[in-house]
């Protein structure tokens, strides 16, 4: 420890708090002093080193924080990557399938109408028999030919009450768009062969019905026609109708 | 959940310089930084224990240039860091390596080393032991000195804080503790030894 000069004397100083003429006579004395200078590089590494402690315990807890909570997210992210992801994944694709059943709906919704159901339907077709003296009655030709107004105008005024008679005649009734009498003129032969007991063109009857009434809006009506074909395994029809069919139906009926 | 802004590196320049809030800046710079640096000495044959290590030596190096004023924000501050921790790094490796393949190997990234960084961290290392021996003063001095030096509260709060019973008593205990720790570094031949080295900038 110097004699000359105190701790005291030596920190102000270095704070620049020494008197003028004390601190001059100091920087005298250290040029030759030795163990003054060696005094004073302690003193001042020391307060540096003090501070510098502080930092040091701050910069420790700042790196112990950070490096923990870095930890804890890595802890974390393996967690999130196993079987979270099974959750995440089923919910994406419980999401995806609710958006997708959803915008099915909202299609079908929009897209199902009575022509949906009935687009395919398949035409009347007159049987074509093989002996040669097969002929053609005016009425069969005129609807072969497509001329749904002749066949109205030949059915109207024939006295043929034949079931295909009034059959082709119906089915002109709902080409040309005339529901009632096409509902009319087919339910004529149901009654017919309620009434004679027999089953002629019956299962056309269902079949060309159900179109009648969806286009007319009877959709109750149409069901009824559909279920019915779908519940008979022998019914010419069975195979023209699904499931989808009866799915439309149902929205028709809540849309009406 | 992130309830503040980040501050600007002007604003952490200020904090650490003046002490005010110095938490806040330091966290920032270890969440915005520690990522980069490790990477740096990760990439350079450097284990993450190392890159643990060296980068709270870079922190403490910059603290103390940002103290000094000899780091003002001429650069950013993300490029300081980087510099500095490319030159504790390349120092810490000259240190592991054989003098042999150290003049093989990093006599070429003399020229890359920051003469003001490097020799702010061999200062920050004679420091280092003057700092292991003010770890080994008792509990009392390192609270006193630390509240006076680091904390820079005034002796009346020291005193309350520490329960002396008058400021006298604190100011005695303060010299003695300074003068016990200012003896060992002048007795230290360690420290002396690497005062030289340092010197030699070895």
């Amino acid at each position: 420890m110097n004699e000359n000069y105190s701790l005291e004397e030596l920190e102000a100083y270095l704070y620049g708090e020494l008197p003028a003429d004390r601190a001059k006579q100091l920087e005298e004395e250290i040029k030759t002093d030795l163990a003054l200078q060696s005094e004073l590089e302690a003193l001042k590494i020391s307060r540096e080193a003090i501070e510098l402690a502080g930092w040091k315990t701050m910069i420790q807890q700042a790196q112990a924080e950070y490096l923990s909570e870095r930890e804890e997210e890595t802890k974390v992210k393996p967690i999130s990557g196993g079987s979270s992801d099974f959750f995440v994944w089923t919910k994406r694709i419980a999401a995806s399938l609710t958006i997708l059943l959803v915008g099915l709906g909202a299609f079908l919704i929009i897209s199902v109408s009575p022509e949906s159901i009935i687009s395919n339907q398949v035409d009347y077709q007159i049987p074509v028999m093989r002996s040669s003296e097969n002929t053609l009655t005016t009425i069969q030709e005129a609807y072969s030919e497509k001329d749904y107004q002749g066949v109205i105008a030949i059915g109207e005024q024939s006295s043929d009450y034949s079931a295909e008679g009034s059959l082709l005649l119906g089915l002109s009734y709902l080409e040309s768009n005339e529901l009632e009498k096409a509902e009319a003129t087919l339910l004529n032969i149901e009654a017919a062969n309620q009434k004679n007991q027999t089953s002629e063109f019956a299962d056309q009857v269902d079949y060309y019905l159900v179109k009648v009434y969806l286009s007319s809006g009877q959709i109750d009506l149409a069901s009824e026609r559909i279920h019915k074909i779908m519940d008979d395994t022998q019914h010419t029809y069975h195979g023209n109708f699904g499931k989808m069919d009866l799915i439309k139906l149902s929205i028709l009926k809540l849309k009406n | 959940m992130k309830l503040s802004r980040n501050l600007t590196d002007q604003e952490i320049l200020e904090q650490i310089k003046t002490k005010t809030n110095p938490n806040q800046a330091i966290s920032q710079l270890y969440n915005q930084h520690y990522g980069m640096l490790e990477h740096l000495i990760t990439t350079n044959s450097g284990l993450e224990e190392d890159a643990a290590d060296i980068i709270q030596e870079v922190m403490l190096v910059f603290v103390k240039m940002v103290r000094e004023e000899k780091f003002r924000g001429e650069a950013s501050i993300k490029s300081f860091l980087y510099s500095i921790c490319k030159n504790a790094w390349i120092t810490e490796l000259r240190k592991r390596k054989s003098t042999k393949a150290r003049h093989e190997r990093y006599e070429g990234e003399k020229d890359q080393l920051d003469l003001g960084i490097s020799e702010q961290i061999s200062r920050n290392e004679s420091l280092k032991f003057v700092m292991d021996l003010f770890e080994k003063l008792g509990e009392k001095c390192k609270q006193v000195l630390t509240m006076f030096y680091y904390e820079e509260l005034p002796m009346k709060e020291i005193c309350e804080k520490l329960d002396f019973s008058s400021e006298q008593v604190l100011r005695n205990k303060k010299y003695k503790c300074l003068q016990s720790l200012t003896e060992q570094v002048k007795s230290s031949e360690s420290l002396t030894k690497h005062l030289q080295k340092a010197l030699r900038h070895e």
